[in-house]
């Protein structure tokens, strides 16, 4: 896996990285200040090549050090908030004097930075930069660098080498030289890094604000072979650094967040965003309920015509990630080829492909987060686990979990009884578990030729609660609240009672409408072989189906069915004579 | 000095060949490392005495990886060694507990306690696996040693359950029967870059006191099969450039 995040690799070097700032604060090349300005949008402006210290680095030797040109408001403007006890502001002092002395010696080779460091020492100059914070409502939690009349250091090369071969200074020598090994990414004897850089960006699932470690070993129960800390997965430093920016790079810029897991994709060679299917998994086109659909189909083609050469050869890499204790979970590794991925997106959302609630047309194509949300009340209860496997279902083609189904049937229920609207993603999911594991009658509007007797109990029950209303309008607790669960898990012991009621419904309608109705449960009846008595949960999931594609059915209306005010004087047949 | 080429069919429910990159959260290779073969050959049939290692020749995956997530609570320090027991039983030292649970606050430190660690192990593995025994010195009755070993493995005889990378994982096998060949290898094609080759010098007689010598190789699987160098080839990345042996 990480061979083929270094494939993605641009240009690293050990004590540089990418991070960004919100906040510059700006002064003359005199050292005169003239306002903190915010940088970029939202959060900040990323730069590339910042200076960096690693963690033990940063904690190594007798005082507090700091970061150079970049750090927290707490660390470089000693901006903190009001309460913060005296051993933190001892401790930020600290750190404010060590970024203060690394702007003094760096000012021997960038005479810029003297500004900078002139700026940090004027008591005044600094009272007003903490009121400018304050009144543009800065947090502490954020990072400043400074804008030194118009020109930033972070962009300057100057100070580079001061700055590696400062680096160099704060290693400790060591006693006895560390063995050589041999590196498990690229194959070269090197000196193994004892702790890795820290992946970014797993915050919001389950990772910690500073980062999480990927290949960290800490515990004893972690190393082996007598082999300590990170020389259990031997990398030089060059390579860890390379791996740990170049994965932070795709997070920032490819991910996912999926409910507690972070999906993180990328290519072999890079593709333009419209060509990408798994952008489209995301955020579907809108416009036409089979974009996505459409849109895969027509790049497949080209594909497989010869029009995109650049594609047919390319490759995808996806990851989910999350945190958990400080350390980066791999939870999944995907890898294939761009046509296969086009090819398994394009069935996705085919599969979910499902008649509208009006019956009128296809429902839009739904988020690859609103499949996977529409089975909890909530997004944050959404178990990772369930959303790994959806995801390898979307991308690979594999089946749904059954779990998946069983939360499906079990939400889709809850949705009828409480007459909430109903989940268009949630039903395709349905429908693509039962297309997944093969049947081939399933479609995406209601099918009468359905094999499966508990599709047709289900149909039966929405052509029953449509006939209940237009016999006695709205009654409350009708026949789908106080039938529908036990019709879908024992249809035997409660078909023949319906049917008893339904009598008296069709009784109570005149002329034209019951013949309508009378004709929609015989066709229903017709297709039934058999009542079963009890239904597995994949039969549930069937009733389920087919109680909502029947009412899409009935709400689409029909050509064929009489105004409900027509009255015809004839009574109808009894009908549910031989199930009664 | 080798033998001949012998061939096990391997199979089990699930199976753990972890990166060593990802040994925290344990992540494991899509197919058999070179050394977790071994380890199965060296459960059949193994003497220290007679000088020779099982060189792995080639594995066919006769059923595509799948992968299983397991999350188990562990403890996050070992047990101590054999030196430390002693002294616990000669009653020199005090016996610790390995603490199964508890907190920094309870236990004074979080290095110790349980941690829960998430596995992504594979599920229901089946491989072919060619192998030969190498022998460091010459004087070995190479034809005694095959022999017995197919006579072990025939008869479903070894020293201890072989398994899947991790011990939990146990491997069934069986001799494979030319005569009766069994399952194609998938149709599957991997690059997977660098690959864990073994822990231990195989050049040496290892012992339980061995230190580590970690060799990778590039592993491609072409068909379903994945062809596995000699240890001595340079096609090996060895710990140390070490010259040629047996």
């Amino acid at each position: 896996m990480l061979d083929a995040i270094l494939k993605q690799a641009g240009a690293s070097e050990p004590g540089f990285t990418r991070k960004t700032v919100k906040w510059a604060i700006t002064c003359t090349r005199d050292g005169r200040y003239t306002g903190v300005v915010p940088l970029g949008e939202d959060k900040g402006q990323t730069f590339d090549g910042c200076p960096q210290l690693s963690q033990p680095e940063l904690v190594g030797g007798d005082g507090a050090r700091a970061h150079f040109l970049v750090e927290g408001l707490p660390t470089i403007a000693l901006f903190w908030k009001e309460g913060l006890d005296d051993k933190e502001q001892e401790k930020f002092r600290a750190k404010h004097a060590y970024f203060r002395g690394l702007l003094a010696q760096a000012a021997e080779v960038a005479p810029y930075l003297k500004a900078a460091a002139a700026l940090l020492n004027d008591e005044s100059a600094m009272n007003e930069v903490r009121a400018d914070l304050s009144r543009q409502k800065a947090k502490p939690t954020e990072s400043a660098c400074f804008r030194i009349d118009g020109l930033n250091p972070l962009e300057q090369t100057d100070w580079h080498d001061w700055w590696r071969a400062f680096r160099g200074t704060l290693k400790t020598p060591k006693a006895k030289a560390a063995p050589k090994m041999r590196c498990l990414l690229t194959g070269e004897i090197v000196e193994p890094m004892s702790t890795h850089p820290k992946i970014k960006g797993l915050a919001g699932v389950g990772g910690l604000g500073t980062g999480d470690v990927l290949a960290g070993f800490d515990k004893q129960a972690f190393q082996s072979f007598g082999l300590e800390q990170a020389a259990n997965a031997a990398m030089s430093e060059e390579t860890a650094t390379a791996y740990a920016e170049t994965l932070n790079r795709l997070i920032a810029e490819k991910s996912i967040k999926l409910g507690n897991v972070l999906a993180v994709y990328w290519f072999d060679r890079n593709i333009p965003l419209d060509d990408d299917p798994l952008s489209w998994l995301k955020e579907p086109e809108a416009q036409t309920a089979a974009g996505a659909e459409l849109k895969a189909r027509k790049l497949l083609e080209a594909i497989r015509s010869g029009q995109r050469p650049d594609l047919s050869n390319n490759v995808y890499y996806a990851l989910l990630l999350s945190g958990a204790a400080g350390r980066v979970m791999v939870r999944e590794v995907m890898h294939g080829s761009f046509e296969a991925l086009t090819a398994n997106v394009e069935n996705w959302f085919r599969d979910l492909a499902i008649v509208a609630h009006d019956g009128k047309m296809l429902a839009p194509t739904p988020k690859f987060l609103a499949v996977a949300g529409s089975l909890v009340r909530d997004l944050k209860d959404l178990p990772a686990l369930m959303v790994q496997h959806l995801w390898r279902a979307a991308i690979t083609g594999g089946d749904i979990p059954y779990a998946a189904l069983a939360q499906a049937t079990l939400r889709a229920r809850i949705d009828v009884i409480n007459d909430t609207p109903v989940s268009h993603a949630r039903m395709g999911l349905i429908k693509a578990y039962h297309l997944r594991k093969g049947d081939s009658y399933m479609q995406a509007h209601v099918n009468p030729e359905h094999p499966s007797p508990a599709y047709h109990c289900g149909r039966l029950l929405a052509v029953l609660a449509r006939l209940q209303r237009a016999a006695l309008g709205d009654v409350g607790a009708g026949v789908v609240q106080r039938y529908y669960t036990a019709a879908s898990q024992t249809p035997g012991l409660v078909i023949g009672r319906l049917a008893a009621n339904a009598k008296n419904h069709l009784n109570k309608l005149e002329g034209g409408l019951a013949y309508w109705y009378e004709n929609q449960i015989a066709d229903v009846m017709a297709a039934m072989n058999d009542i079963p008595g009890i239904l597995t949960l994949e039969q549930q999931s069937l009733f389920a189906l087919g109680y909502y594609q029947q009412l899409a059915a009935l709400n689409a209306g029909n050509k064929n069915k009489p105004a409900e005010s027509e009255n015809k004087a004839e009574p109808p047949a009894d009908l549910f004579a031989a199930h009664a | 000095m080798r033998g001949k080429t012998h061939c096990l069919e391997v199979w089990g429910d699930f199976a753990c060949f972890t990166r060593p990159e990802m040994k925290v959260e344990r992540y494991s290779y899509p197919i058999i490392t070179p050394s977790a073969a071994r380890g199965i050959f060296d459960a059949i049939y193994w003497k220290k005495s007679y000088g020779f290692y099982w060189q792995v020749e080639k594995v066919e995956m006769l059923k595509p990886p799948r992968y299983l997530a397991l999350r188990r609570n562990e403890v996050k320090d070992k047990a101590p060694g054999d030196h430390v027991i002693l002294r616990w039983k000669d009653g020199r030292a005090e016996p610790e507990p390995l603490w199964a649970d508890g907190d920094r606050e309870q236990l004074g430190t979080d290095q110790k306690g349980r941690t829960q660690r998430q596995t992504m192990a594979l599920k229901d593995v089946h491989y072919r696996i060619y192998a030969h025994l190498r022998f460091r010195d010459d004087g070995q009755d190479v034809r005694a040693c095959d022999a017995q070993f197919e006579r072990r493995a025939a008869g479903g005889q070894c020293y201890y359950q072989p398994f899947f990378g991790c011990r939990e994982f146990p491997a069934f096998f069986a001799l494979a029967d030319a005569e009766r060949p069994g399952p194609e290898p998938v149709r599957l094609d991997l690059d997977l870059g660098f690959m864990l080759y073994d822990v231990f010098d195989l050049s040496r007689a290892n012992d339980n006191q061995a230190p580590p010598s970690i060799s990778v190789f590039h592993a491609q699987l072409r068909n379903g099969v994945m062809q596995i160098p000699g240890y001595d080839v340079s096609a090996v990345k060895k710990a140390v450039e070490a010259s040629g042996h047996a």
